[in-house]
């Protein structure tokens, strides 16, 4: 089972991820999972249960100009500028306790959509379609990464 | 013992919710100063609010905590119905109720396991207690995703949840949203009771303490989204008369508020409320609670932990007790019709009672509204407790130690400023 998470909020370039998990809507494959999460914290760590390749989809504030895709394939190694929050942990805290808990998945990618400066007013349109592209790119990788399976 | 001066001041808090600082000077083997001052910014929300259609108030309220804005549109729908006269459906407030116990569950788990009990077991955070004790924060962890989850099913979305409206809700889940859902809790229903035999078996601190507990009461009910507002000094009063009995005070110095009952100090939150309202508790939970041999009413303030854990039992109980009787009502929310008035709401968040006012007029326009929210009613408490707590453990320990219990003494109170770890900086004058 390959399960896509878009992490986000409803705030501007924020819903970058949320905005490829709509874009995979209209693509179901057998064996797939997409879903969009609100700013989930350390509960992220229930969305890695029963599946084996997970692949995280958030946007990056700063790294480059918008619209750029930066892809981490060991995230687990994360050293990301915030701490623990008040109430939540943050992503990279979350994915080291999943560590500790031994429920990271097989494989674990992260992509990052870059918004540098976010507008938490509107997506803008450069961060859109670099989602809708990264979501072409997730849906050519997943069918080979299952037909390599099925093979 | 070697006399000294120990300074501890923390500028501003940092990793908490809001703005604030431990001041605590000991001198000589006594405390000179102790202040826990919350800078939080003067209540712009209630500024906010003026001028703003009654139906925008929910959603507006709920922003202000990302952790209980149930909380805040449970007390400000109860304050803005008094205000226009209206009776919400038995449907209705069954559901508030089930909404409010996702709060509870999400909101519990997160503090009892990651943000707490790493300060009686000794670790310094989540990641390094899971080494150690990785089925428990597995079980934190599912607790607080179901609570999320039951947000989720009245809410629309879990943080800020835009499902509520003044009279009910905009929509009613389906039935097999709600079987899918009573499926889950039914199967949560034994960690829940695996946490509250687990939680009774940690090692507090036994210190007990004189204090006001305040909290509401509920006729049948334990105390969640309706009731009286009472206390254990004879206090019983409607949330109309709260203003007659509680006053909020500026200090010096900071822009923090603090709460007094007849100018005492009190306690809200779970502890508060387990100990006014053990009567009310469901039958299931209170046999689990009897058999952990706790006795309450109880004076010790550590307690809260175990305090929670009962309440995400009671959480479960209560939100299984109500979707088994759930059916598709003709309408999720009563017609609102406006008038002119004041009206006053209470609830009772996670960390403890949360009391709303609004005056609107013939419009439904606020022209004037107050939130006491439960960390400023809390605030003078947690500096008594301070005191308390580090004169009993021994103003001789060393900084860094006097430091972890001033740390555990504020998280025990899951204050909204707050819970964060390591969030008090050292710094020692010995002269």
């Amino acid at each position: 089972m390959i399960r896509i998470i878009g992490l986000g909020s409803p705030f501007g370039d924020d819903r970058a991820g949320w905005h490829l998990i709509r874009s995979l809507e209209d693509w179901v494959a057998a064996g797939v999972d997409a879903v969009a999460l609100d700013r989930p914290g350390a509960a992220l760590v229930n969305w890695f249960a029963d599946v084996d390749n997970v692949i995280l989809v958030d946007a990056v504030a700063g790294e480059g100009p918008p619209g750029r895709i930066i892809e981490i394939d060991d995230p687990a190694t994360l050293q990301l500028a915030g701490s623990f929050s008040s109430h939540q942990l943050d992503l990279a805290a979350t994915l080291k306790l999943a560590q500790t808990l031994g429920t990271l998945p097989r494989k674990l990618t992260l992509y990052g959509i870059a918004v540098g400066q976010p507008d938490l007013e509107t997506l803008r349109d450069s961060v859109a379609t670099a989602a809708e592209r990264l979501a072409v790119q997730l849906i050519h990788q997943t069918k080979a990464e299952q037909a390599a399976i099925s093979g | 013992m070697t006399e000294r001066s120990v300074s501890i001041h923390v500028p501003a808090m940092t990793r908490v919710e809001g703005e604030g600082a431990l001041r605590l000077q000991i001198e000589n083997g006594d405390i000179q100063t102790l202040a826990l001052d919350i800078f939080e910014p003067p209540r712009y929300f209630e500024k906010f609010l003026e001028g703003r259609r009654y139906h925008e108030v929910i959603d507006i309220v709920a922003r202000i905590c990302g952790i209980c804005p149930i909380a805040y549109q449970m007390s400000a729908a109860q304050a803005l119905e008094n205000a226009f006269g209206l009776e919400p459906s038995d449907w209705v407030k069954a559901m508030r109720r089930v909404f409010y116990c996702g709060e509870w569950l999400q909101s519990h788990a997160l503090h009892v396991h990651l943000l707490a009990a790493p300060d009686f077991l000794g670790f310094d955070s989540v990641v390094g207690m899971a080494a150690e004790y990785p089925d428990a924060v597995r079980r934190g962890l599912q607790l607080q995703g179901l609570g999320n989850d039951l947000i989720r099913l009245l809410g629309g979305r879990s943080v800020h949840p835009v499902g509520a409206c003044v009279g009910g809700f905009h929509r009613a889940p389906e039935q097999a949203e709600v079987d899918d859902m009573l499926n889950r809790l039914n199967k949560a229903l034994p960690e829940a009771e695996t946490l509250v035999e687990w939680s009774a078996g940690l090692t507090m601190p036994d210190d007990p303490q004189d204090f006001v507990n305040v909290s509401l009461r509920h006729e049948s009910d334990y105390p969640l989204e309706q009731g009286r507002i009472v206390s254990d000094e004879g206090l019983d009063i409607t949330v109309d008369e709260y203003e007659q009995h509680f006053v909020e005070t500026h200090r010096a110095q900071s822009t923090a508020l603090f709460s007094s009952l007849h100018d005492k100090p009190y306690l809200v939150g779970p502890l508060a409320r387990l100990n006014l309202n053990l009567d009310r508790l469901p039958t299931a939970s209170r046999a689990l609670l009897d058999k952990t041999g706790i006795r309450f009413p109880n004076r010790n303030m550590f307690l809260s932990l175990f305090a929670r854990a009962l309440e995400i039992h009671v959480a479960i109980i209560e939100a299984i007790r109500l979707l088994e009787n759930y059916t598709l009502p003709d309408e999720s929310a009563a017609a609102v019709t406006p008038r002119a008035g004041i009206g006053c709401g209470a609830t009772e968040a996670p960390r403890g009672l949360l009391w709303h006012r609004y005056e609107v007029d013939a419009h439904g326009t606020i022209r004037a509204a107050r939130i006491v929210p439960p960390t400023s009613q809390n605030q003078a408490r947690i500096e008594a407790d301070l005191h308390r707590s580090l004169v009993a453990f021994g103003l001789d320990q060393s900084d860094d130690a006097l430091r972890l219990r001033a740390e555990t003494v504020i998280r025990n109170y899951d204050p909204c400023i707050s819970c964060a770890t390591h969030f008090l900086k050292i710094n020692v004058d010995r002269r």
